[in-house]
């Protein structure tokens, strides 16, 4: 059983912003655990510091625990290896977070081979299994072309391939989605719950929006200026949020009505 | 609901230059800088005697009398260094002056209007930048007549075109904005567009470039008075005294402190500008980062 | 019976895009409004929903087909100042922190709005601050002092300080919290009503448009692939493509089901 990361009392202050106050929840392994917020949150500072992220100007203490090592204030050298590797991040923009002059082979090869020393027919072999398990059309020529030629759903996809190439154990995904159509998001929400439930892949979901919470997340952990203000399984915080603030959350949702919204065709 | 923002004390947009200081690099080329100015504002004050007055023995070593000797013709060195900033810097500052503001509007021009204009300008402006900046200087003043002015005017037009290629480029890209799609809109004409919403946009890095091409400025017009074709003798000017003191080599004083004078005044712009340019990340991107967590 | 505001006829408009042909943003478009009313256009990236907004504002030109809003044909804006006709048309953009000016007052660039209104002015600066829920003692401010909410309700209000008989919203909602943009899609909404103007509310989030819109039309590769009264379209989807779009929309009933692809 692949290990799980657990974090405790984390606090995360910039100068005298207190960013993270004091903030406890694990991301167990087989399961998403999703992080909702608004902005200012703190829900990207925490995925940011549990892969060691954090503005160098960041003060961090607290706990976040992972297979047995502590993550806080653990030394450089022993973060880099980590990350990548076992401790994985996918992010809102695809195009901002692939290089844009460095072709989709370079982009996904690059840390396998630094991590796993593999030579670049091997890593190349690997680039296209995962490529093709994500359902990326043709990945031996995907290989050669470059962002740009892509849309937003496929790069995206070609980024989560470039966080799972090296089997990670913990992955963060920070609005994996939100910047992607809604047809194609659905494409990308089925792609995160294929790769956790075949893996055992802990992945924590960070997003604004509860409705992909509700279809992704197996527990939701709702954040508000630097505190956890509910956490507990998907189905009680959303139709039974025991919070006034994630009431108003949920409420002001436009299909919030959610269980009672007719749908439309057969689906 | 109320969205309330807190009572904050009206930060106005201000002009970079305070925070640029805080460098330590930045406040000593602005303390020289302003102690040039202060010089060449009080020059006729402080200097002790008339810069062009002979009245002293010829090639004399710097001594009591005269703090840093006398030249070929017996005038004082010293007094002639300090007049000098009144030429040489204050023409450096309007030639830059003049150069970024011709530069700017017509690099706007061309870069809101594209197309024909565009290409009009830009090649004017390639057509300068095809020769070597002093040599077309040289050729332009040489065939004005040597003189201050016409210095001024040929260092003028080889300085513009490389503003108006850089206010080029940040206009192309900012009036993609949408607060100029939005001004637009709203019915305000290209010209007004370009002035209240384009250009105050684009004026940081441009006095930049401004800042750091005092120096080159300094240097060019010292380098035509130098060849003679920019000031006529007596007038005390460092590139003048430069030239007059590399006669007479082994009077070494002549053209050392003129050339120290403007090795001083280009590093303090030098470092001006770099300190400037280092703090060139806007506010609002900093605020945005801060809260976008 | 309402008059037909904005009425837009045959339109396309493609793109050359070098080395790779030509683009077709617009494939015959028709589409009319009227006064009043609240019209949501549902499409992804590269629908055309967004050259769609732009052609009616007049930002880009028609290979063939015309515009017409109150009775005038709408044409490219060039040099000169926009024609005082199209003024009427306003537009809230997408991005809360491109659309203001970030080196002048938020009361200045409301008045930029103010001064265009052809008609009455009904407003000032303060009392459009309030109408957007926003404090009117922070009309000195400058953008950056404003969050991405915040800033979309400024632009709102300058777009409504020009008394638009149109109002455009191109994805006006995309970029902000989840929990805000309901809310920020009813302000548009009724602002736009209460002045009189009718409301075209650009988005790729059907949730939403169903909140605030009367009608709605789908658009797909540049074509409009259905239109109809919101609740027609959302109940009983007639196209393969508006019902994949519904059912792609995540349901927050907590009950974890994936929303369904093809």
């Amino acid at each position: 059983m692949t290990p799980g990361l657990s974090i405790r009392d984390l606090k995360l202050t910039i100068g005298a912003a207190k960013i993270l106050d004091g903030i406890s929840f694990d991301v167990p392994a087989g399961r998403i655990t999703g992080l909702a917020g608004e902005s200012g949150s703190g829900k990207t500072m925490t995925g940011m510091a549990m892969c060691g992220l954090q503005p160098a100007n960041a003060r961090v203490s607290g706990s976040i625990e992972y297979g047995g090592k502590e993550l806080v204030g653990m030394p450089a050298r022993s973060m880099n290896a980590l990350r990548g590797r076992e401790i994985a991040a996918v992010f809102q923009d695809p195009t901002a977070s692939l290089h844009p002059m460095l072709n989709i082979g370079v982009q996904l090869t690059d840390h396998l081979r630094h991590h796993e020393g593999l030579g670049k027919a091997a890593a190349r072999e690997r680039a296209i299994t995962v490529l093709d398990k994500l359902r990326v059309p043709e990945p031996e020529s995907a290989l050669k072309k470059y962002p740009h030629q892509f849309s937003g759903g496929q790069l995206q996809r070609i980024a989560i391939a470039g966080a799972i190439i090296c089997n990670p154990k913990i992955l963060i995904a920070d609005e994996p989605t939100t910047a992607l159509d809604v047809i194609v998001q659905a494409g990308i929400l089925q792609l995160l719950r294929e790769l956790c439930d075949e893996s055992g892949l802990a992945i924590l979901l960070v997003s604004h929006d509860l409705g992909v919470m509700s279809a992704l997340a197996d527990r939701i952990v709702i954040m508000r200026r630097g505190h956890i203000i509910e956490a507990g399984d998907r189905f009680d915080v959303i139709t039974a949020p025991r919070e006034e603030y994630t009431q108003q959350l949920i409420a002001s949702l436009p299909n919030a009505t959610g269980h009672g919204a007719a749908r439309g065709g057969d689906l | 609901m109320s969205d309330v923002i807190e009572a904050v004390h009206a930060r106005k947009w201000k002009f970079r230059f305070p925070k640029a200081l805080r460098s330590p690099l930045g406040i000593i080329g602005v303390s020289i800088v302003g102690l040039w100015i202060v010089i060449a504002i009080v020059a006729p004050l402080m200097a002790p005697y008339d810069p062009l007055a002979q009245s002293f023995p010829r090639l004399h070593a710097p001594g009591s009398t005269n703090f840093l000797g006398t030249d070929a013709v017996g005038r004082d060195v010293f007094s002639r260094v300090l007049y000098g900033a009144r030429t040489s810097m204050v023409l450096a500052f309007v030639v830059v002056a003049c150069s970024m503001v011709i530069g700017t509007v017509l690099g706007a021009v061309a870069g809101y209007f594209g197309k024909v204009v565009d290409e009009v300008i830009m090649r004017i402006a390639d057509l300068v930048f095809a020769f070597p900046t002093i040599i077309l200087a040289m050729v332009i003043a040489a065939a004005l007549g040597p003189s201050l002015t016409n210095a001024f005017i040929a260092l003028l037009f080889v300085s513009w075109p490389s503003y108006a290629r850089v206010a080029r480029s940040l206009v192309i890209v900012a009036r993609q904005n949408d607060y100029v799609v939005a001004g637009r809109l709203l019915g305000s004409g290209s010209l007004t567009s370009l002035r209240r919403d384009v250009l105050p946009n684009v004026i940081s890095p441009i006095f930049v470039l401004a800042t750091l091409n005092v120096g080159a400025a300094i240097l060019d017009l010292a380098g035509l008075s130098f060849l003679g074709l920019g000031a006529i003798p007596p007038t005390p000017d460092w590139g003048l005294m430069i030239s007059e003191g590399v006669q007479q080599f082994s009077s070494w004083w002549i053209a050392l402190y003129p050339g120290l004078a403007i090795l001083t005044v280009v590093v303090a712009f030098n470092l001006m500008g770099d300190s400037l340019r280092d703090s060139l990340d806007p506010t609002i991107t900093k605020v945005v980062k801060e809260r976008a967590i | 019976m309402s008059e037909q505001l904005l009425r837009i006829d045959g339109a396309t408009a493609t793109y050359r895009r070098p080395g790779l042909g030509r683009l077709t943003a617009l494939d015959d478009v028709s589409l009319d409004l009227e006064k009043g009313h609240v019209l949501g256009l549902v499409g992804e990236s590269g629908s055309g929903k967004s050259t769609l907004a732009r052609v009616i504002c007049g930002l880009e030109s028609l290979d063939s087909g015309s515009v017409q809003f109150n009775g005038h044909p709408v044409g490219k804006l060039g040099l000169r100042r926009r024609p005082t006709e199209q003024i009427a048309i306003q537009m809230v953009f997408q991005n809360p922190y491109a659309s203001l000016n970030p080196r002048r007052t938020v009361a200045s660039q409301i008045e930029d709005g103010l001064r265009a209104c052809a008609g009455d002015q009904r407003w000032t600066v303060a009392s459009l601050l309030e109408e957007v829920e926003l404090d009117s003692g922070a009309a000195h401010l400058y953008p950056n002092e404003f969050s991405g909410g915040q800033r979309q309700r400024i632009a709102i209000a300058r777009a409504i300080a020009a008394g638009p008989d149109l109002l455009i919203g191109d994805e006006p909602i995309a970029s902000l919290d989840a929990s805000l943009q309901a809310k920020i899609a009813r302000l548009m909404r009724n602002l736009a009503l209460r002045t009189g103007a009718s409301l075209m509310f650009i988005s790729h989030d059907l949730a939403v448009v169903r909140v605030i819109a009367d009608d709605v039309a789908v658009m797909n590769h540049g074509k409009i692939v259905e239109r109809g009264p919101v609740e027609q379209v959302w109940n009983d989807p007639q196209d393969d493509y508006t019902r994949r779009l519904i059912a792609a929309i995540p349901l927050v009933d907590g009950l974890g089901n994936l929303p369904g692809i093809t």
